[in-house]
């Protein structure tokens, strides 16, 4: 593994050095290091001395009874002084060089492997002293280090290739390399699932971005590519791609030029369908949720109002009646035997009165019972209030409860739903005049307040009932919660939300001296005063 | 006959009409209804065929006020804040006023329309009502008091008179009336057939009848307290 290593040039030019440096010093032509690279061994650098025969890049066969090799074999320093007197060297190959006398040391990996030698050969015989085997081994051990350096700077390339690996091979993104004539020249699987190619269609260069970049997308597709080219970072974008079969799909996109390449980039894709798909989902359940609530707004309204509609009849049977005697009545002042314009005209002028009466009625009820999407407009909340306490008269006459008001005046306008807004005060003055409706004798009281405070509305309904205990005080306001045989539990669980909506709250909270008191808050909108 | 005075153009409404004197004898018909706008189209309408009346808001408001002797009716609403029309009618009828009352309600519910029936309401109408429904009942209203007035009216002359007795004469007149002979009475009061005859004569004389027969319906008009109050 570590035999196959590159040796940076920065290294090979400092080990030139040292070769030189050695040739030098001990006055010999040659110094040199060898590596080996079974089933050779080559001269990996050589000193430019003198005399030297040696080429860097020279390859000789192993096993041929070289110095180096005894080195390496013995993985300890070697010194011939003279071949030619030496049985054991006599017929080495490096004989035929001329070369007689050898000092090498061997070099190796970190990982205990050889690398080779660094040694020293001269043409005539050479004691070599113990002062130049020493130095030698030091330059040896600063190979070793350079060798330690380059050995994990590998391990270092190696992991980060292997995260890089594990990346595109866990598909988990689609990662292509592209270049700017349109091809995709790699492509993890995921990104062939993607856009539905296969590996035989990615080798036989038949996957073209370009290809797959639906048409309203191709400008956008060269101003990305002009971007990278100019070094610009280019934001990752949503697009569709063509698929194989001609389907379109969503995808994120994020591209990045590949450096040191001419007009090649990386990308990574993501598919899209599952979040395009979960975004539509939560969208039609939001419209489904808006829906339902509007129903069951509508629902309570309904409820609400028809608990009151032996009230509303009588509300309208009144200015009904009224305007019919009216009427009837200008027609005999008319037709008697002396006819009395003036009280005829009078008569008349009321039926037409209490005509806007009844349709004023009509059209307040209508407005609570009319199924339409809530708008929020400029609000006078006292006059919307006050409507509703209109609705509500006859059925706090029926249940002998005295409705009292303290609406302040000049309130700044709200911005909110006059039907929603009417919806809680209908339901709170109802649960009122309900809780009441339970007490025997005492005095039925229902107070109904307005008031300014710093940024925002104050509406409060107080009535003189039973009132609401400790724990009951919140449930209340959970839906489906009702102490009435008849009730839903919805009523204040609506009103909540109504008013949440609006920007405010509703509370309740224990009135003095007795009963309960329900206020509400709804911010001022400094928009709609005038 | 009075009414047809115009009222100030404003349309607050004068509790009575201007031109009541208290001596005056036409029918006067009281309106109770807590709507201002019912109110006044009820008054006009009777106005308007020569009737007067006047409003109430509530029946507190009628309850203390001080009402002029004069025959009519009541129209009432029954459902008003405070005491509704039914509580008013018993505590009417509890203090001796027997002034017919109409109802008139917003839905007549037949429990409610029995209760005011059985307690002496001459109609019992429901809202919107036609001018000539409300107007016959007034008028039968107005009729029946007037009766009722006449009879109480006759009654307590012969009050009046039967009180003017001496003792003697009432225990004569109860006999009489009983059809007993003047022989029996005589021997039953232990005086003589003569004095009978001699009260008998005063009685017919102060009780201002005719004819025996006339003295019997008189003394049998008379309420029972007062007959049976006799020594
Ligand atoms: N003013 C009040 N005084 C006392 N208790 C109250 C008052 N308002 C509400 N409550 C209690 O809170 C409960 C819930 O009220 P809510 O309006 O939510 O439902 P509901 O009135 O029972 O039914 P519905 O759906 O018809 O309104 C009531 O049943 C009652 O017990
Ligand atoms: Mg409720």
């Amino acid at each position: 593994m570590l035999n196959s290593m590159q040796v940076p040039a920065e290294v090979m030019r400092k080990w030139q050095e040292i070769v030189d440096l050695l040739a030098d010093i001990l006055h010999v032509p040659s110094a040199l290091i060898m590596r080996v690279e079974p089933p050779n061994i080559k001269v990996f650098v050589s000193s430019e001395s003198k005399g030297n025969p040696y080429e860097p890049g020279e390859v000789a066969c192993l096993n041929t009874g070289l110095y180096c090799e005894t080195v390496m074999n013995t993985r300890r320093p070697l010194i011939v002084p003279d071949a030619l007197q030496d049985e054991a060297w006599k017929s080495n190959p490096d004989i035929k060089l001329g070369m007689i006398s050898y000092l090498g040391v061997p070099i190796s990996w970190p990982d205990g492997e050889i690398f080779g030698t660094i040694c020293v050969l001269d043409k005539k015989s050479n004691e070599y002293s113990e002062l130049y085997l020493r130095l030698m081994l030091q330059w040896r051990d600063v190979l070793q280090a350079d060798l330690r350096s380059i050995a994990s700077m590998q391990r270092e390339i190696e992991q980060r290739e292997a995260k890089i690996r594990r990346l595109v091979d866990a598909n988990i993104i689609g990662i292509v390399i592209w270049n700017v004539e349109g091809q995709i020249l790699d492509a993890n699987n995921e990104f062939l699932r993607i856009v539905g190619y296969d590996q035989h269609d990615l080798q036989s260069g038949r996957v073209s971005w370009a290809d797959m970049t639906p048409p309203e997308w191709r400008d956008r597709n060269a101003m990305t590519v002009s971007k990278l080219q100019n070094k610009q970072a280019v934001q990752p974008f949503e697009k569709e791609y063509i698929r194989k079969d001609g389907s379109r799909i969503p995808v994120l996109l994020g591209v990045a030029s590949l450096e040191g390449t001419e007009g090649q980039g990386i990308a990574f894709v993501l598919d899209l369908t599952e979040r395009k798909r979960a975004e539509t989902e939560a969208r039609e359940s939001e419209r489904r949720f808006r829906n339902m609530q509007m129903e069951l707004a509508h629902a309570n309204r309904l409820a609400t109002l028809g608990q009151l509609t032996a009230s509303i009849t009588h509300e309208v049977k009144q200015p009904i009646t009224a305007a019919l005697l009216n009427t009837q009545t200008a027609q005999r002042f008319l037709t008697r035997q002396q006819p009395d314009v003036e009280r005829a005209k009078k008569a008349i002028d009321r039926a037409v009165l209490n005509g806007m009466r009844i349709s004023e009625v009509v059209d307040r009820t209508h407005a609570l019972v009319r199924k339409e999407p809530v708008r929020k407009d400029r609000l006078e909340i006292n006059e919307a209030i006050s409507g509703v306490i209109i609705l509500t008269r006859g059925e706090a006459l029926k249940n002998d409860v005295q409705v009292r008001t303290q609406l302040a005046e000049g309130l700044p306008a709200i911005q909110g739903s006059r039907v929603q807004i009417q919806q809680v005060m209908l339901n709170l003055i109802v649960n009122a005049i309900e809780a009441m409706s339970q007490m025997s004798d005492d005095r039925r009281e229902l107070l109904i307040s307005t008031q300014a405070e710093a940024d925002r509305v104050l509406v409060a309904v107080r009535d003189s009932g039973p009132g609401l205990s400790e724990d009951t005080i919140e449930r209340a306001f959970e839906a489906f919660y009702t102490t009435k045989s008849s009730g839903l539990g919805m009523g204040l669980s609506i009103c909540r939300s109504i008013v949440e909506d609006h920007g405010g709250r509703l509370w309740a909270t224990a009135n003095v001296p007795k009963g309960a008191a329900f206020q509400f808050t709804v911010p001022i909108n400094s928009d709609c005063q005038d | 006959m009075v009414g047809t005075t115009a009222l100030a153009g404003s349309f607050a409404l004068p509790r009575f009409p201007m031109s009541i004197a208290a001596d005056n004898t036409d029918p006067l018909v009281l309106i109770v209804d807590d709507d201002e706008e019912v109110r006044f189209a009820l008054r006009e309408l009777l106005l308007s065929v020569g009737i007067d009346a006047c409003c109430f808001g509530s029946t507190q408001e009628l309850l203390s006020a001080d009402l002029p002797e004069r025959p009519g009716c009541l129209i009432l609403d029954v459902r008003m804040p405070g005491a509704s029309g039914l509580d008013l009618q018993q505590r009417l009828a509890a203090t001796g006023n027997t002034r017919p009352i109409i109802f008139l309600t917003g839905h007549g519910d037949i429990a409610m329309t029995v209760q005011a029936m059985k307690a002496g309401a001459v109609d019992f109408l429901t809202k919107p009502v036609r001018d000539q429904t409300l107007l016959d009942a007034v008028a039968a209203g107005i009729e029946k008091d007037v009766a009722q007035r006449t009879a109480a009216r006759r009654i307590k002359q012969h009050v009046d008179r039967y009180t003017k007795l001496t003792a003697r004469e009432r225990e004569v007149l109860r006999e009489v009336a009983k059809g007993r002979l003047n022989k029996q009475i005589a021997f039953d009061l232990g005086i003589s057939e003569i004095t009978v005859k001699l009260h008998r004569g005063n009685v017919t004389r102060k009780m201002q009848a005719t004819t025996i027969g006339q003295l019997i319906r008189t003394w049998e008009l008379l309420p029972a307290g007062i007959r049976e109050g006799s020594p």
